[in-house]
């Protein structure tokens, strides 16, 4: 083979070139840290890495909504425990009159807590989270129960996404977490008082029943609160889960091995230094040197 | 044989060998001038005479300077340019839509698309929340923002392709120019000789040959007298002396067109970098750019759907959440124009682009550009409605057969996109009139369009839809880099096979630069040694 003078350069500028195209390449990736700089990279892994995005940003949507939701029914657990107490209390001065040996004057003590019990009661009724009413089902910017016991809401059922196919109810309607047997606890309280006030024994001995049957259904509505706060942690836990994997994942599919990269890049600097040697030998050699 | 045949013989020797030392000096002055093919003297030794029954040389006869070339190479050349220029116009404007999409640098659009939809289930999370809901029309501004940015810079490359196709045509005109200058001077310089080439002429010719190859791809052939004519898409370029000029002009489209004579050829040019910029230009806009547009429109089209149905905690219903979508059009007609474009059916948009044809001056066709089929006909009559999958165009005035109308509901939805709402009171998250303000179940239906899997995008989800968007592009950008590194590994083996035959070898020629000096100098012994001799006889 005829070597021409400049297939002597040619080969050196290419070499030199795709050495430094080469180091340029391992430069990025430690500079930026990623082995995909750019789509064309490697396909496959840039359409992969995208979609690990787009499922970590919705798991840590969902994952800000189950925050949220846990907050709203933990808010309602505590409201409906306090009405729990409440009724408990109530109870106890039903018991207490039912043997119908209080005084007059005693009775009305009695009476006049249990009014307030039932103020207590209707102001947990109108609770709000934030500003949001929460046993309003959708009317949320509505009391639940005025003044007269009527509820203003709604049975609506206000529903989270807390995954792609899971949605959950973050509220209770005051319709079912305030009423038992077609009564507000309201109205057994108020029953409860006019009959202390006019030492109704029979009525007093009822409402132990009517009572016994709200504390049933606040365990009943605390229970079903419970167990969306148990899978609301539950999902939480997997939400966790699943965001570690995927992080775990897209680093692997685009996160750069700095050890590996810094190790190619000192590779390709002795191979250029070297390259850079025999090229100032072999163009600086020629015939005319030595005539 | 006299003394005076040794005067002879060292004079055609000073001769050859001051020739070869002109030529060899040649040689090195040009051992960078690119496409230069070394050359050589052939010296031929002289008819000898009978002196007494012996043959006896008269030096040196016939000296002929000769080009090292090799023509089935040359041809390669040219042919490897053709896919070169191909490969290097496409890297160079895919790799500008890839840095657009480069989603490895967090560029495009999966950001602010995931967060709009998050953005709704916020709203769904709280839908009386006042900030929840002015976060959702910022982030929605967010997407269109840069699906609007993304657009423009997929827009500016592609008007980029088309100024450059216009500098292509310039350089093409140029060199054929040149080239047909060359023919005429080399037929005249060769007129009459059988052997001796216009050497320096001829390469200057291959030169512009070469770099007429990286521009576009062309056939053609050499003719006894030494001129070359050149056939692009058929038509004649150069022929002899005359060269003929390729124009171009800009089409409703905004595409640059290549016309020869009144002749439209820009599909037929297929390769070099004028094919290259024409190819990528439909690859992008077909692909790419219709994607995208697809995509937003659909987005704007399915949220609006949906958000009419919805109630705002103002109790307003029946609102678009997006600006609503429009109906573009081009028009290739004289006589004939559209007076009215609308959609007249949200739901039943297809999201395609169509085209009516007048098959006569009296009836026409409409036709489903994306699946091909006939949507549509009939006889037309002036301010007649054309309706067809829940669009409605009116045309107007005189079409003739031939004419076409062109209908499209992408066209400029990017550029146009808006958020309707303004008035954070006016999102639906409701589905009910009488469930405000708790009622989130429109927004949730909102944010679950993230998971739905569109008709209009193939059935898949805007995700997908995307994440396959940006597939394309760089399986695009990467097949045309690894073509362009393949095409110039090839074009620097070639040029290699070439040096090895034509390129100038410093060592070479500086050995030739010894052997011949030292010939001359032995030549001008020759004459001394017979001066010598001469005056030998003289002084007897």
């Amino acid at each position: 083979m005829r070597v021409s003078t400049f297939m002597i350069y040619n080969m050196l500028t290419r070499s030199l070139n795709s050495n430094l195209r080469e180091l340029t390449k391992y430069s990025e990736m430690l500079s930026t840290g990623k082995k995909i700089t750019k789509p064309s990279d490697d396909v496959s892994g840039m359409s992969k890495a995208l979609n690990y995005k787009f499922n970590l940003d919705e798991v840590s949507q969902y994952m800000s909504n189950v925050d949220e939701a846990t907050s709203y029914l933990s808010y309602t657990d505590t409201v409906m425990s306090t009405v729990a107490d409440g009724l408990t209390r109530a109870r106890e001065i039903a018991m207490e009159a039912a043997n119908g040996t209080l005084s007059d004057v005693d009775r009305e003590i009695l009476a006049e807590e249990v009014d307030e019990l039932v103020n207590n009661l209707l102001n947990l009724s109108n609770s709000k989270f934030g500003n949001r009413y929460i046993f309003s089902g959708y009317k949320t910017d509505t009391q639940a129960f005025d003044s007269n016991f009527n509820y203003q809401g709604n049975s609506g059922e206000i529903m989270v996404m807390i995954d792609r196919n899971a949605t959950i109810a973050i509220n209770i309607p005051g319709n079912e977490a305030f009423v038992t047997g077609g009564k507000t606890y309201f109205e057994i309280l108020d029953d409860l008082k006019d009959a202390l006030l006019s030492n109704d024994i029979t009525t007093i001995q009822n409402s132990i029943t009517e009572i016994d049957n709200a504390l049933t259904q606040v365990s009943k509505i605390r229970a079903d609160v419970g167990a969306r706060l148990n899978t609301l942690e539950n999902k939480k836990i997997a939400l966790e889960d699943r965001e570690y994997n995927l992080t775990v994942w897209l680093s692997n599919t685009q996160d750069a091995d700095i050890a590996e990269v810094s190790n190619e890049i000192a590779k390709l600097e002795i191979a250029l230094q070297t390259l850079k040697l025999a090229g100032a030998e072999a163009v600086s050699n020629t015939l005319l040197n030595f005539l | 044989m006299s003394i005076f045949g040794i005067f002879d013989i060292g004079r055609s020797a000073l001769y050859a060998n001051q020739l070869a030392l002109n030529v060899v000096s040649n040689n090195i002055a040009n051992v960078n001038t690119p496409g230069y093919n070394r050359q050589d003297v052939v010296m031929v030794s002289a008819n000898p005479v009978q002196i007494r029954g012996d043959f006896v040389g008269r030096g040196v006869g016939d000296v002929d300077v000769v080009r090292h070339y090799d023509n089935f190479i040359f041809l390669q050349i040219i042919g490897q340019k053709h896919s070169y220029g191909l490969s290097d116009a496409m890297y160079d404007a895919l790799s500008k839509i890839e840095q657009i999409f480069n989603e490895a640098q967090d560029l495009g659009l999966a950001n602010v698309l995931s967060e709009y939809f998050n953005a709704w289930q916020d709203v769904a999370t709280n839908p009386e929340g006042e900030a929840q809901r002015a976060a959702l029309l910022e982030k929605a501004k967010a997407l269109l923002q840069t699906a609007q940015q993304m657009e423009s810079d997929i827009v500016e490359t592609l008007e980029g392709v088309n100024d450059e196709i216009r500098d292509v045509i310039t350089n093409i005109n140029n060199l054929t120019a040149q080239i047909a200058e060359m023919n005429e001077k080399i037929v005249q310089v060769e007129a009459g000789l059988s052997q001796e080439e216009a050497s320096y002429l001829r390469d200057q010719r291959d030169q512009l040959l070469t770099e007429l190859g990286e521009l576009v791809d062309f056939t053609w052939y050499e003719d006894s007298n030494g001129a070359v004519t050149i056939l692009v898409a058929g038509k004649s370029l150069v022929n002899n002396d005359k060269s003929y000029n390729l124009t171009t002009a800009v089409d409703l489209e905004g595409n640059r067109h290549v016309y020869y004579g009144g002749d439209d050829i820009t599909d037929f040019i297929k390769q070099g970098k004028l094919g290259g910029l024409i190819a990528v230009r439909s690859d992008i806009s077909d692909n790419v750019l219709f994607g995208l547009r697809r995509m937003i429109a659909s987005l704007i089209k399915e949220t609006n759907i949906i958000h009419r149905g919805g109630y705002g905690l103002d109790g307003s219903t029946n609102n678009n959440f997006f600006g609503d979508l429009q109906i573009y059009y081009r028009v290739y007609s004289q006589a004939g124009y559209i007076s009215s474009a609308t959609i007249t059916d949200l739901s039943s948009l297809t999201l395609d682009e169509y085209e009516i044809r007048f098959t006569s001056d009296t009836d026409y066709e409409v036709y489903d550009l994306q699946t091909g089929s006939m949507v549509a006909s009939g006889t037309y009559t002036p301010g007649g409605n054309i309706s067809f999958d829940g669009i409605n165009v009116v045309i107007d005035g005189s079409p003739v057969q031939g004419d076409k109308f062109f209908i499209s509901p992408l066209t400029g939805v990017i550029e146009d996109a808006s958020v309707a709402i303004t008035d954070t009171e006016k999102i639906a998250a409701a589905s009910s009139l009488s469930d405000l303000p708790g009622d989130n179940t429109n927004a949730l239906q909102l944010a679950q369009l993230s998971q739905q899997e569109i008709d209009a995008l193939g059935s898949s989800t805007y995700e997908d839809y995307y994440n396959g968007l940006v597939s394309t592009v760089g399986i695009m950008s990467g097949s045309a880099y690894d073509s362009l590194i393949y095409d110039d590994n090839m074009l620097n083996e070639l040029e290699m096979k070439r040096q090895e035959i034509s390129g100038v070898s410093l060592d070479e020629e500086a050995v030739n630069l010894i052997m011949y000096q030292r010939a001359y100098e032995a030549a001008a012994k020759i004459i001394q040694v017979a001066d010598e001799l001469m005056e030998t006889i003289i002084n007897l």
